[in-house]
């Protein structure tokens, strides 16, 4: 029930775009190219400015797209690490991610190519994290001990949706919502995994996340004229 | 559009900071074992004790029949564990226990908890068992069906005190008997055997007799202190094949009724069949006038 609820969610947000009017009907047919006219690359700036106040939290992430007319080939790299320190527990961990994937300009007659979008991505990751107890259970005695995973592979799958804006010249901003789902990770016999860099916690079988990104768009063509609105 | 974007953005931001785990009941590390008779349904039989072997761990169970499922503890330092079950009646069963138990950590608030998944009976004394769902759950439910072959070979006496008699409609209630002792009588090839019937208390509102699946008959002698009474009980014994083949066949007492004594003045009387047939848990075969 809380999946569909978060799928509707997301087409909610891409809900204004299809709200543009359609151009009226013109004599001239522009033949689309799906040859790139650039490439964007930004960053996240939600996990850097967590990475300098976030004391329990260490990463950053890198986002790439490219476009072929309204579709957009989307590659995420990142690296985070968490370490906390409860009562009876310390936990730490860390790794690297990837997701690739594909996004769908719904402003189809912006002539900045500014997007919402709805896309799809498989993220991958593969991290490390240990564990430290320190617990005297009443019935069962001592519990205290140590647990570590090393090189632990996880994948899962995203709907994301968002914004790109053209802010001055080759400087872009955006934002991505992420629906996360479908974790799926190696076998861990004595430990299971706590947090997923890319994913978030592992005991949701759901998970939002949200980038808020700034880009520079490196044009390699001209992008073909936008046929005017009437 | 810019406004129901940036609505949207602050929603959602406001939305994940709403994702903190809950600390209540982290742990699945009880689960529930349901007794069940082969053919009838629950058991109301009752636990004297539960030990886990190993650990010291004694649970001194109360006098209620485990018609309920019952929770138990999982070790988390282990991976299997030994259950001894002492029933009142003085059998003993075993069970062996195989698990999974991983740690996890949760959050800086709630520590770490505990993951019980793959139960398994290793090895046990009862006649069957069957696990129903191999990952406890929070609350306890039930995991593991454990199955004994059925026995229906009891009758149950239910003592009534006679209030009215109108013709032949009769009002009663429930009476409290005071009786010392109740011996049971089975014809063996050496004449009559007496057997010793198990009484909880010595006021009793009802009693629970055994039948022989050897004889048509059999006597009751009730000793209630100041007098003793007799109560014969005749029926047909019917041989019934187990679902289970290993519990082989049973019998099951039925055409219930009930006989006369050559001693008519110490005979009980005053009775009415409520149930012709005995079922496992014994029912309320028998009303008894006092």
């Amino acid at each position: 029930m809380k999946s569909i609820y978060n799928i509707a969610l997301l087409v909610a947000l891409a809900l204004p775009a299809f709200g543009q009017k359609k151009a009226e009907k013109d004599t001239v047919t522009v033949k689309p190219s799906f040859v790139p006219t650039g490439v964007r690359i930004g960053t996240d700036v939600i996990a850097l400015a967590k990475t300098s106040y976030d004391k329990t939290f260490n990463g950053w992430e890198m986002n790439a797209d490219v476009d072929f007319n309204r579709y957009y080939f989307a590659v995420d790299v990142g690296s985070w690490g968490r370490k906390y320190a409860a009562d009876s527990a310390n936990y730490s961990n860390t790794g690297r991610y990837f997701r690739v994937g594909a996004d769908v300009n719904f402003l189809k007659k912006d002539p900045d190519k500014n997007m919402f979008f709805l896309g799809l991505r498989y993220g991958n990751a593969t991290f490390s994290e240990n564990m430290s107890v320190i617990r005297h259970d009443q019935q069962w005695g001592n519990l205290s001990g140590s647990y570590e995973n090393n090189n632990i592979r996880a994948h899962w799958l995203e709907l994301t949706t968002g914004l790109r804006v053209k802010m001055w010249k080759m400087i872009w901003m955006g934002y991505t919502a992420r629906f996360k789902f479908g974790l799926g990770t190696s076998s861990t016999p004595v430990m299971l995994p706590h947090d997923v860099p890319g994913y978030g916690r592992t005991d949701k079988t759901s998970y939002w996340g949200f980038n808020y990104q700034i880009f520079v768009r490196i044009p390699v063509r001209k992008s073909p004229a936008v046929p005017a609105e009437k | 559009m810019n406004k129901v974007a940036w609505f949207i953005f602050l929603a959602l931001a406001a939305f994940s900071c709403l994702d903190q785990p809950d600390c209540f009941r982290l742990d699945n590390s009880e689960y529930g074992i349901k007794f069940r008779v082969i053919g009838y349904g629950s058991s109301s039989d009752t636990l004297a004790s539960i030990v886990i072997d190993g650990t010291g761990i004694v649970y001194a169970a109360d006098t209620v029949p485990v018609t309920n499922a019952i929770a138990l503890p999982l070790s988390p330092a282990r991976q299997e564990l030994s259950y001894t079950f002492t029933w009142k009646n003085g059998k003993v069963d075993r069970l062996h226990l195989g698990y999974k138990a991983q740690i996890q950590f949760v959050s800086q608030e709630c520590g770490q908890r505990y993951v019980f998944t793959d139960l398994t009976v290793l090895e046990t004394t009862f006649d069957s068992t069957h696990v129903f769902n191999a990952k406890p759950v929070q609350p306890v439910d039930v995991n593991i069906e454990i199955f004994r072959c059925a026995k229906p070979d009891h009758i149950g006496v239910n003592f009534k005190k006679l209030l009215t008699q109108i013709g032949t409609t009769t009002t009663t209630r429930d009476s409290l008997a005071p009786i010392k002792a109740v011996t049971a009588f089975f014809r063996g090839p050496n004449g009559l055997v007496p057997q010793s019937v198990y009484l909880p208390n010595d006021t009793l509102k009802e009693v629970f007799l055994p039948l022989s699946a050897d004889h048509d008959t059999a006597r009751y002698e009730f000793d209630f202190g100041s007098v003793k009474k007799n109560l014969v009980m005749i029926y047909r014994r019917e041989l019934k094949t187990s679902l289970i083949q290993s519990c082989g066949r049973y019998t099951v007492f039925a055409g219930l009724k009930v006989g006369k004594t050559v001693d008519w003045d110490s005979t009980i009387v005053k009775t009415k069949i409520l149930k012709t047939v005995t079922n496992d848990p014994a029912i309320l075969n028998l009303e008894v006038n006092l």
